[in-house]
């Protein structure tokens, strides 16, 4: 048998504690946010994760209480297969993890975790980025085009771009009234641009969204202890708040980030976890939870 | 560099800010299996998604492969039930609000997964007298970015068809491809 060595960093009980109750924090926005989550498996979640919050101690870092969640949602993840967001796929992967690393001794906690956290946000960004590299709706710019013309990008900042937000309305509204007539092949709507030069403007912004996703899976693959990494999460974080106001992927993000940071970076710890608990925050509000 | 002792060197000493020191995992096999058999189980899943999103219809927002943003949401696309003898069609789309026929529950699915094989059974699966309506087509957008058009284009249509209209008779994708919608 191998020595056992544990020449790996020394676990932070305290930072486990925290990232783990992030990461659950992370679990319950996204079990408030899917309508479409059986409520019996919902509610079992829910329980579950309430204990992990209310007992981080005592049951947020017990093998088996994270077994718990990842039947939970391995169990929705069956119920529907092809209708869950890749939020809640993350979600079962993360949850798998943690209960895999718990199994290990306490000091080896924190390591295990932090491996499995990078290995997902470098799988994640690379299959985003190999998924649109195949894509010829994303190659060509139709796709990005589209969704720029209805509003679906960059929402927030539509109300300060003259009159982008009654032209994206009106895209809308076209789009509903041309979906609604049978299918004819012949049939073509035009739709107003948002923005002058619309062919460059899709150009750019899509080499933007591939460089920043393949950006951080190169990073978070390299050098996964530098500042450099984890601030590139951050602005990955920060573009995607603006121009998809994914939340609750956002809080996701962050918990695993969070989980993925070195103890070398105590400042990066305590931004994510900051930003973890505004983003789930965000969403509960969103809700009428909190 | 020879590899640093672990008799000589203390597990919490090193480098400092090496990639080593960060990614040193505790040993034994099993806390390697712990590290790496969910990551590799979520590079497997993504891959077969990948090869049934290029080979068999699925929508790459779907099946947990992770291409979200790289192509059409499934709730841009339509399925209609097209009653051949009379010419009036049904429609159904992801959010259901706009649908126009019964048995959504049974077709709406293949909005994420418009294959030949699951077109054919959600319109089998239908009720008697509904699976003999006639025909089963599955529509997605096209759009084009340098003239703004918005079209749409036949992904998959089911085999089914009623008396006297053949399978001939059908549009192919190419033929139904729009003008609005040039596949570049």
């Amino acid at each position: 048998m191998t020595p056992s060595t544990h020449d790996a960093a020394p676990t932070n009980p305290a930072v486990v504690m925290v990232a783990l109750s992030a990461l659950a924090l992370a679990f319950l926005t996204y079990l408030f946010t899917d309508n479409r989550v059986d409520e019996n498996l919902r509610a079992l979640g829910v329980l579950l994760l309430a204990l992990i919050l209310v007992f981080p101690q005592r049951l947020g870092r017990r093998w088996f209480t994270w077994a718990g969640v990842f039947a939970v949602m391995l169990a929705g993840f069956v119920m529907r297969p092809l209708d869950v967001p890749n939020h809640h796929v993350m979600l079962t992967y993360v949850a798998a993890a943690a209960a895999l690393a718990l199994t290990a001794k306490p000091e080896d906690h924190e390591p295990l975790l932090r491996a499995n956290a990078r290995w997902f946000i470098v799988a994640l960004m690379s299959l985003a980025t190999l998924h649109r590299l195949l894509s010829a709706d994303f190659l060509n710019g139709s796709y990005v085009a589209f969704e720029s013309a209805r509003g679906g990008f960059l929402t927030p900042l539509l109300p300060l771009w003259g009159d982008a937000e009654a032209v994206a309305a009106a895209n809308d509204a076209a789009i509903d009234a041309f979906r609604a007539t049978p299918p004819d092949a012949a049939e073509s709507v035009t739709l107003t641009p948002l923005t002058p030069s619309p062919t460059l403007v899709t150009f750019v912004f899509a080499a933007a969204m591939l460089a920043i996703e393949a950006w951080v899976a190169l990073v978070m693959w390299r050098f996964p202890h530098r500042l450099i990494a984890h601030l590139s999460v951050w602005f990955f974080v920060a573009s995607l708040s603006v121009i998809r106001q994914e939340m609750t992927f956002i809080t996701v993000l962050c918990a695993v980030g969070l989980l993925s940071c070195p103890p070398t970076l105590p400042k990066i710890r305590l931004g994510y976890a900051v930003l973890t608990t505004f983003a789930a925050a965000s969403v509960l509000k969103t809700l009428n939870v909190v | 560099m020879p590899a640093p002792d672990p008799q000589q060197q203390p597990r919490d000493e090193g480098p400092k800010g090496s990639t080593a020191e960060a990614l040193r995992l505790p040993g034994g096999w099993v806390n390697r299996c712990r590290a790496w058999l969910v990551p590799a189980v979520m590079v497997a899943v993504a891959a077969t998604q990948l090869v049934r999103v290029h080979f068999d219809g699925l929508n790459s927002w779907r099946g947990g492969g992770f291409g979200m943003y790289a192509g059409f949401h499934p709730r841009h696309h339509d399925a209609w039930l097209i009653d051949t003898a009379t010419g009036e069609a049904f429609r159904y789309e992801k959010t259901g609000k706009h649908n126009t026929g019964p048995h959504a529950e049974l077709i709406r699915p293949i909005l994420t997964h418009p294959s030949q094989r699951r077109v054919d059974e959600a319109l089998a699966s239908l009720p008697d007298g509904w699976k003999d309506l006639g025909r089963l087509e599955v529509w997605r957008p096209t759009y084009d970015t340098s003239t703004g058009r918005l079209g749409r284009r036949l992904i998959a249509t089911s085999a089914a068809t009623t008396p006297g209209t053949t399978k001939d008779d059908e549009p192919s994708a190419s033929e139904a491809e729009t003008t609005g919608g040039e596949e570049r």
